[in-house]
């Protein structure tokens, strides 16, 4: 008979269960590129330490998230609710000029236009800075902490690994595009006066608002990762991301000016493509004859680069050749 | 065999670090020694699937090594020697997400993190920032990380690095006990000889990319049959000299004691030694036969100091 551990005596048990889900709900919950993203979600400190630091992040980067929410809400709920508002006593000076306008350009706007509009300044502004101050620590805090080898040490892939991070860049993203969006419809299908003609002509708007925020995950998550999986300093992952931009924008100009600006090189300002593309969703304009077709195959390479690349990138364990 | 590899060759750039190395594991504790540059951590690491290996196959369980390294990574668990905290836990998030990520189910993770943390003498700090550790509280952490879900082969890399003696006696004893648990397997890798000897009954012996030697302790140590210890009544630096001249070979005279040590040939019999010495009028009190130690095993085959291979 075999000696008995003393261990046992201490409260260990031997674990005789699965070791993985077996139902299918559970295999998308607890895939391990969820849970790594879930567990990097939690680790990211969205909040600087210092009275003074908490108070410039409140001040520059709560508040004016904040009034963008609150905006995106007035003006949703000011919009569905123009005719109440014009024959109110309180709002009623300032509605009926507001309705008059807004009776002149209705006609000829769609609700995507209308989410082009209120999304896609701030949400390319608000993700570019949720890249430099959040997207850059992904990795590199994992990497200075070389947390990399504990990763793969588990029952996870480089691509487990890898998706786990882009879903981090996901809800970011999906923050400012995705939120608003929903904000947007969900107070057009409670506030609006005509219910199935609210239907009838947004029922497309959360494809498209998918779609554009598809393009800014994977095309702002490549370079993001990229920089952040290179560098074991997430300062210098950002100064990286924001060089990116500035290196697009300034060698498709460059290169533009000597070679007279044909669509291969305007297409490689990143910044600009992203804008473009995102319109031209929104505005439901593909052509793929013009400058568009360039863009978006330069925006393609550059994100497929970003994620090779990437890969190439995490290591496990640092091998100094 | 519970862990087979086969020609697995390791390189680093040009650097070969584990050349053409075959091993079969046991189900039972393992030590493994070397000195430092001998490819231990690396041959880990390939096992793993952290470092890829060049050529070589391997098997675990049912799985293949180097192409099924998920797989073998659940029944798996790595303490490796370096810092490798994820930041931002505290210690029960921590060893219940690596729990988690090895597939089990988020609840019993943290049941079993509690449990674990307990086991490695972490349970008052347990919920402590981890940025707060000292490194024997680092050290005892990735020992829990490593065991919490009872991985059916543990590889514990120099897991008494920056421990007091205190904690590194409370380390070894706890190894000694996860490598008694029944059909669970626990590779020591080290250079502590004292380690290894205390907490394991299998060796291997890395030196310059290759396995130098392994099999049970109890029989390499015993594998000296024909070495024997005489302890003698009197003068016996006399007795080493009647020795040699009867053509023995003398290893060792004590400075103090009346002891020496003899090994004999395949045509020499102990009774003999009586025979010769008490012709001589020394007697014999004791002779026993000698067992090597650890070091001495080590010291067999692994050449020190830059020397190249001694006698194998």
């Amino acid at each position: 008979m075999t000696k008995k551990s003393e261990i046992y005596a201490q409260g260990y048990e031997p674990w005789e269960g699965e070791r993985g889900p077996t139902d299918p709900i559970d295999k998308i919950f607890r895939h391990p590129a969820v849970l790594i993203g879930r567990g990097t979600l939690r680790n990211v400190s969205f909040m600087p330490s210092g009275c003074f630091l908490r108070l410039g992040f409140f001040i520059l980067v709560i508040l004016p998230i904040a009034g963008y929410f609150f905006m995106v809400a007035i003006s949703s709920i000011a919009r569905f609710q123009i005719e109440n508002l014009k024959n109110s006593e309180t709002f009623g000076d300032i509605a009926r000029p507001l309705a008059e306008l807004w009776a002149q350009t209705s006609s000829e706007t769609t609700e995507a236009q209308i989410h082009l509009a209120t999304i896609l300044i701030p949400s390319l502004t608000f993700s570019v800075f949720a890249m430099i101050f959040y997207g850059s620590q992904l990795i590199s805090r994992e990497k200075q902490a070389n947390a990399l080898q504990v990763y793969f040490a588990k029952a996870i892939t480089r691509a487990d690994y890898v998706i786990g991070k882009f879903m981090v860049i996901g809800v970011l993203t999906g923050l400012f595009t995705l939120v608003p969006s929903a904000l947007i419809i969900l107070l057009g299908l409670v506030l609006s006066p005509d219910f199935v003609e609210f239907i009838s002509q947004s029922w497309y708007v959360p494809i498209l608002t998918g779609s554009y925020w598809l393009v800014l995950t994977a095309s702002f998550g490549s370079i993001t990762l990229f920089f952040s999986a290179c560098f074991d300093k997430s300062y210098m992952a950002a100064v990286g991301f924001i060089g990116f931009g500035f290196f697009c924008m300034v060698s498709s100009i460059v290169l533009g000016a000597l070679f007279g600006m044909p669509d291969i090189l305007t297409g490689l300002n990143w910044g600009k493509g992203i804008y473009d593309i995102a319109t031209a969703i929104f505005e439901l304009q593909i052509d793929f004859g013009s400058r568009l077709f360039w863009q978006l195959v330069d925006l393609g390479a550059i994100t497929l680069l970003g994620i090779f690349l990437l890969f190439k990138k995490i290591q496990p364990v640092e091998v100094i050749k | 065999m519970l862990l087979s590899i086969e020609n697995f060759t390791v390189s680093y750039g040009k650097n070969r670090v584990l050349d053409r190395i075959s091993l079969e594991l046991p189900n039972t504790s393992i030590g493994l020694l070397g000195p430092n540059g001998a490819g231990k951590s690396t041959l880990i690491k390939a096992i793993l699937g952290l470092v890829p290996p060049e050529a070589g196959t391997g098997r675990f369980l049912n799985f293949r090594v180097g192409t099924d390294d998920r797989n073998v990574r659940k029944y798996v668990g790595y303490m490796p020697e370096s810092d490798c905290l994820i930041p931002g836990f505290n210690a029960v998030q921590y060893v219940s997400y690596c729990a988690q990520l090895n597939g089990m189910e988020e609840r019993e993770a943290f049941k079993r993190a509690h449990k674990v943390l307990y086991l490695a003498g972490l349970g008052e700090a347990r919920y402590r920032d981890l940025d707060t550790y000292s490194a024997g509280m680092k050290q005892r952490l990735k020992l829990a990380q490593a065991i919490v879900h009872d991985p059916y082969l543990v590889f514990l890399d120099e897991p008494t690095n920056g421990l007091d003696p205190e904690g590194r006696e409370e380390m070894l004893d706890l190894i000694r006990q996860i490598a008694e648990i029944e059909n669970r397997c626990v590779v020591l890798s080290s250079h502590l000889m004292r380690d290894v000897e205390r907490c394991t009954k299998y060796l291997v012996i890395m030196d310059k990319s290759q396995i130098k030697c392994t099999g049970y302790i109890r029989d390499l140590c015993a594998g000296q049959a024909n070495r024997y210890r005489l302890r003698v009544n009197e003068r016996h630096r006399g007795a080493a000299d009647i020795l040699k001249q009867n053509g023995y070979r003398i290893d060792l005279v004590h400075p103090r004691q009346p002891e020496l040590e003899t090994t004999l040939r395949d045509d020499q019999a102990p009774r003999d030694l009586f025979r010769i010495l008490i012709n001589e009028g020394i007697q014999i009190r004791k002779l026993i036969p000698r067992h090597f130690t650890v070091e001495e095993i080590y010291r067999k085959h692994v050449s020190v100091g830059g020397d190249h291979d001694k006698e194998k």
